[in-house]
């Protein structure tokens, strides 16, 4: 993971400042509506080539966060840039063309392909969509995914429920991959798969990496998952970055304290490794009602009333690691 | 900040108690349109009392199904072919209906998986517990209040006032799971079966459960058994582990000794493709192919086409347990040997 | 599953048609079997039976009017089933009803399902005031009485068998917009079309060749769980002299012309009155053994 100092990565893609609020119905006949602040102020940088994980639990909208980056949620402010060219307000017509850059893997397989097509023809599918060469050689391009993701050829002809979890995963990445995307999303990919599963399709996420070049964005709740897989981590709270560092740095040298704790709550499968004290306690508020200053002070021990009033600046501590708290540095 | 104490488990294996529940060649079949399928094949469990069993497989495993069948809470999913279920001496397969009823949420209480969908969303909390309570205890109505209050506050829902009168909805999903829990133990149990209790809740959420159920388990003297598919929940967690595969149990160990040299080459193969959180692995060694549905269980070795250490010998009968410890038994003919 | 293992764990030895039926789902299911039965003898005879018809539907025979059906006192093998006040055949108008009675109701249903499906889809695609405008108009004929509409309709326009196919099609459209617009919404909420949308397919591809199979079944069922309210609809209003009016005839042409003769002469009422009976019994068993098969969660 060296970088000569003087080499900059290549950027892929981009936000800045990304806003996503959602509008909940009216609490009573004519009072306001409530506002769901999902994601506020997300400003990412994702390399070519590299695994950029995204972890978080419930509520820190990083699934939002996913589809924004896809455009298939629309912002409320803020930009998308993929490779250079602002791409957060292009019409319909020029997005569908786009589409085939960037795909997205699910969580659950078996609602992501349609029950009633064959296996075949949803790995054709984007084929077709998008007129990639002759309509004959199309099928040697699926038979060739088929392979790359290790399932045999007699399951064209079969549906969807006739799979297994990880065949069913498997199809949904053939599918993703066949028009050769640069930017793969990857939401909870392997968390709905059975354990003894879950290595055979990560292995297989990380070999298909090297070689077809892809650039992963992988959202996931499960730290272990996220520390294998990726070079680097950022953390998500409330809809908020609030650290970003390579992998190692960040689960080595954690300087957030929610990051701190996410760490300390995983239980680790080596039972002399047992914590005594849950390491937070409460749960974060609802994005209807965001704190004022930093989102995580009413469940930090360390929160002062620095931290209850003014919103922690994202910045740089050391080079490749940033994070937004105001006691950064004193709690390391 | 991390203040990790090591606690040990308790190494003391539970070999000369007599166990508080013991389920002895239990085996479930589904009747489908397809056929009747076995779905769990002969397994044979035990708690004592004051221990955590850990219970762990895979989905289709049927760890779930077990737990149910032994408190006859199967209903027209399937039917019990054999076996006995002994709970403190009694066989609880040949109670009557009364007997169980007087038993469950009393003397043994189970929790579920997702809180969301186990309790009534139009009922409020505070009623579901009275309601345990007073089918249970008899309590007069004042009195049930102020016990839910003190539940509630045991289990860690902050304003229990304020709480006791409001509806699942309004509950996140670490207070629905301390609700139920709160239900579960309202009567003081003997033996609380947790099934999947923290697998849909936050990992720092999890962590707070488990300790509450934990720290539970030390007050009320409770035996546990605890399904789950993680194994970083059974090592935090449990003092004896059972490994489930395809309907039977293929290895029995207190929880140190399955971590340390696991015998079955399911249980090796699992553990060692686990990503860690705690250091970097280079390739997950993972286990090729995927455990058989129901429908297709054979006779012999399940996990013969998945092992790579097998030879003739493995298909065609079913493995014999082989104790290799008072506290340890594998179903395997060639266990991992030591290398 | 090979039929060698279907055969040793059910263990049941079938015949060729018993075998047929497990197939298709309809072993053991002896009403449904019977209602298909009868269905399928009434679309015969509604396509094929003018070849069977005794006598031409409009053949008077003033020598013979009210003559009782064969088997009653007085009868005769000329006319099975008896003749009415003008002495046409009742069964040969029987036949012949029966054929306008089945063509407006399927018609009619066809209509009606086409066009609250297409308003439904078209509501869930929308959403926004488009959605509420199509939803306040579903509200609206909910709670409309829709007989007496109907009947001011037909009244005004008078004997007219387009006007009245559409009309009776369409009673019932709400209940196909509602359907289809929720299992829209939802299919839209279905990661499969959010995966092949973010493959870059055009909304109207999307909904063709993804969400509209996966909704034609339930509509289908819901189409024949409606085809009886539409074939009574069009026969009461036959009865009441608004539907289909003489020369034309159908079953509730002939059960109105009844109505005079109902002590008299009943089996000029009680014969169509039957056949409609048993029909939409019998759509009605199909439709709902339709339904369970189709429903994902039985599965």
């Amino acid at each position: 993971m060296n970088k000569s100092l003087t080499e900059k990565p290549e950027i892929l893609l981009e936000t800045k400042d990304l806003v996503r609020y959602f509008t909940g119905p009216r609490t009573s006949l004519f009072g306001k509506r409530r506002v769901a602040h999902a994601v506020n102020g997300v400003s990412l940088e994702l390399r070519k080539g590299e695994t950029l994980g995204l972890v978080g639990e419930s509520g820190c909208a990083k699934s939002t966060l996913g589809l924004l980056i896809l455009n298939l949620l629309q912002p409320t402010s803020g930009t998308v840039t993929f490779l250079g060219k602002d791409v957060t307000n292009l019409d319909k017509k020029e997005w569908r063309r786009m589409r085939s850059e960037m795909q997205l893997v699910f969580q659950n397989p078996l609602g992501a392909l349609n029950p009633r097509l064959t296996i075949g023809s949803q790995i054709r599918e984007p084929l077709d969509i998008h007129d990639v060469g002759e309509p004959e050689s199309r099928h040697d391009k699926v038979l060739e995914m088929i392979e790359s993701v290790s399932l045999p050829e007699h399951l064209l002809e079969r549906y969807p429920h006739q799979l297994s979890g990880g065949q069913q995963q498997r199809v949904v990445i053939a599918r993703a991959l066949i028009n050769r995307p640069k930017l793969v999303v990857c939401d909870e990919s392997v968390s709905a798969l059975d354990v003894s599963v879950q290595a055979q399709v990560i292995n297989l996420l990380v070999d298909l990496q090297k070689k077809l070049g892809l650039t992963y964005l992988f959202i996931t709740h499960d730290l272990s998952i996220v520390r294998h897989i990726s070079s680097r981590i950022a953390v998500m709270y409330l809809g908020r970055i609030v650290e970003l560092a390579d992998s190692e740095d960040l689960l080595e040298n954690p300087m957030h304290p929610y990051t701190k704790a996410l760490i300390a709550a995983v239980p680790v499968p080596d039972p002399r490794a047992r914590k005594s004290r849950a390491t937070i306690s409460g749960e974060p508020p609802s994005p209807f009602n965001l704190p004022a200053g930093c989102a995580f002070n009413a469940r930090c021990p360390h929160a002062d009333e620095k931290c209850r009033t003014e919103l922690p600046e994202f910045r740089q501590t050391s080079e490749e690691h940033m994070v937004a708290c105001h006691h950064a540095e004193k709690l390391a | 900040m991390n203040e990790i104490e090591n606690i040990q488990p308790d190494a003391t294996g539970s070999a000369e108690e007599t166990p508080l529940l013991e389920v002895r060649g239990l085996s479930v079949v589904f009747d489908t349109p397809e056929g009747s399928v076995k779905v769990v094949d002969n397994v044979d469990l035990k708690v004592s009392a004051g221990r955590t069993l850990g219970l762990v497989g895979e989905s289709g495993s049927g760890k779930s199904v077990t737990c149910l069948a032994a408190l006859r809470l199967l209903a027209e999913r399937g039917r019990v072919t054999s076996g006995e279920v002994l709970f403190e001496g009694k066989d609880l397969l040949k109670a009557s209906e009364g007997e169980m009823e007087a038993l469950r949420g009393c003397k043994i209480a189970m929790i579920f998986q997702d809180p969301m969908v186990s309790l009534n969303p139009v009922r409020t909390i505070g009623w579901q517990i009275t309601e345990s309570l007073h089918l249970h205890k008899n309590l007069s109505k004042s009195a049930a209040k102020s016990r839910t209050l003190e539940l509630l506050d045991l289990v860690g829902i902050p304003e229990p006032k304020t709480r006791y009168g409001e509806y699942p909805h309004q509950f996140s999903g670490g207070m629905s799971q301390r609700a139920m829990i709160a239900m579960a133990i309202a009567c003081e149990p003997k033996l609380l079966i947790a099934d999947e209790p923290t697998t849909a809740l936050d990992v720092t959420i999890q962590a707070q459960i488990l300790e509450l159920l934990s720290d539970l388990k030390k007050d009320l003297g409770m035996a546990l058994i605890l399904i789950t598919h993680d194994l970083g929940v059974i090592a935090e967690a449990a003092d004896d582990v059972a490994v489930m595969y395809a309907g039977r149990i293929v290895e029995e160990a207190p929880v140190l000794d399955l971590f340390d040299n696991p015998l079955h080459h399911y249980t090796k193969g699992l553990l060692n493709s686990l990503p860690r959180v705690d250091r970097k692995v280079e390739r997950l060694s993972a286990i090729a192919g995927a455990a058989p549905p129901p429908h297709e269980f054979v006779e012999g070795c399940r996990f013969e086409p998945r092992c790579g250490h097998c030879n003739d010998n493995c298909t065609g009968v079913r493995p014999e347990f082989q104790q290799v410890s008072a506290t340890r038994r594998v179903a395997c003919i060639h266990p991992v040997t030591t290398p | 599953m090979t039929t060698e293992q279907t055969k040793a764990t059910t263990g049941i030895k079938r015949s060729w048609l018993g075998a047929l039926l497990h197939r298709w789902g309809l072993s053991g299911e002896w009403l449904v079997t019977i209602a298909l039965i009868y269905v399928s003898f009434i679309l015969f005879v509604a396509i094929f039976g003018f070849l069977f018809q005794p006598y031409p539907h409009t053949q008077l025979d003033l020598f013979n009017q009210l003559q009782p059906p064969v088997f009653m006192e007085g009868g005769s093998w000329a006319h099975i089933l008896g003749t009415d006040d003008l002495g046409r055949d009742v069964l040969s108008r029987l036949i012949r009803g029966l054929r306008l009675s089945v063509l407006i109701g399927v018609v009619g249903t066809v209509i009606g399902a086409i066009l609250g499906s297409f308003l439904g889809i078209v509501a869930a695609h929308f959403r926004g005031w488009v959605e509420e405008v199509l939803m306040m108009l579903v509200d609206i004929q909910v709670s409309l009485p829709f007989i007496i509409f109907a009947l001011a309709i037909l009244a005004f326009v008078g004997n007219n068998l387009t006007i009245l196919i559409i009309v009776v099609g369409i009673d019932g459209w709400e209940r196909y917009a509602r359907l289809a617009r929720s299992m829209v919404l939802s299919a839209n909420q279905q990661d499969y079309v959010l995966a092949v949308r973010s493959l870059g397919l055009s909304n109207f591809k999307i909904y063709k060749r993804h969400v509209l199979p996966n909704i034609l079944g339930t509509l289908v069922v819901q189409a024949t769980i409606n085809l009886p309210g539409v074939i009574l609809l069009e026969s009461t209003l036959s009865f009441l002299g608004l539907g289909v009016q003489a020369p034309m005839t159908s079953l509730g042409q002939i059960l109105g012309v009844g109505r005079d003769y109902l002590i008299l002469a009943p089996w000029i009422a009680v014969f169509p009155g039957m056949v409609i009976f048993f029909l939409t019994l019998s759509i009605a068993v199909i439709g709902d053994w339709l339904r369970d098969r189709l429903d994902p969660t039985l599965k």
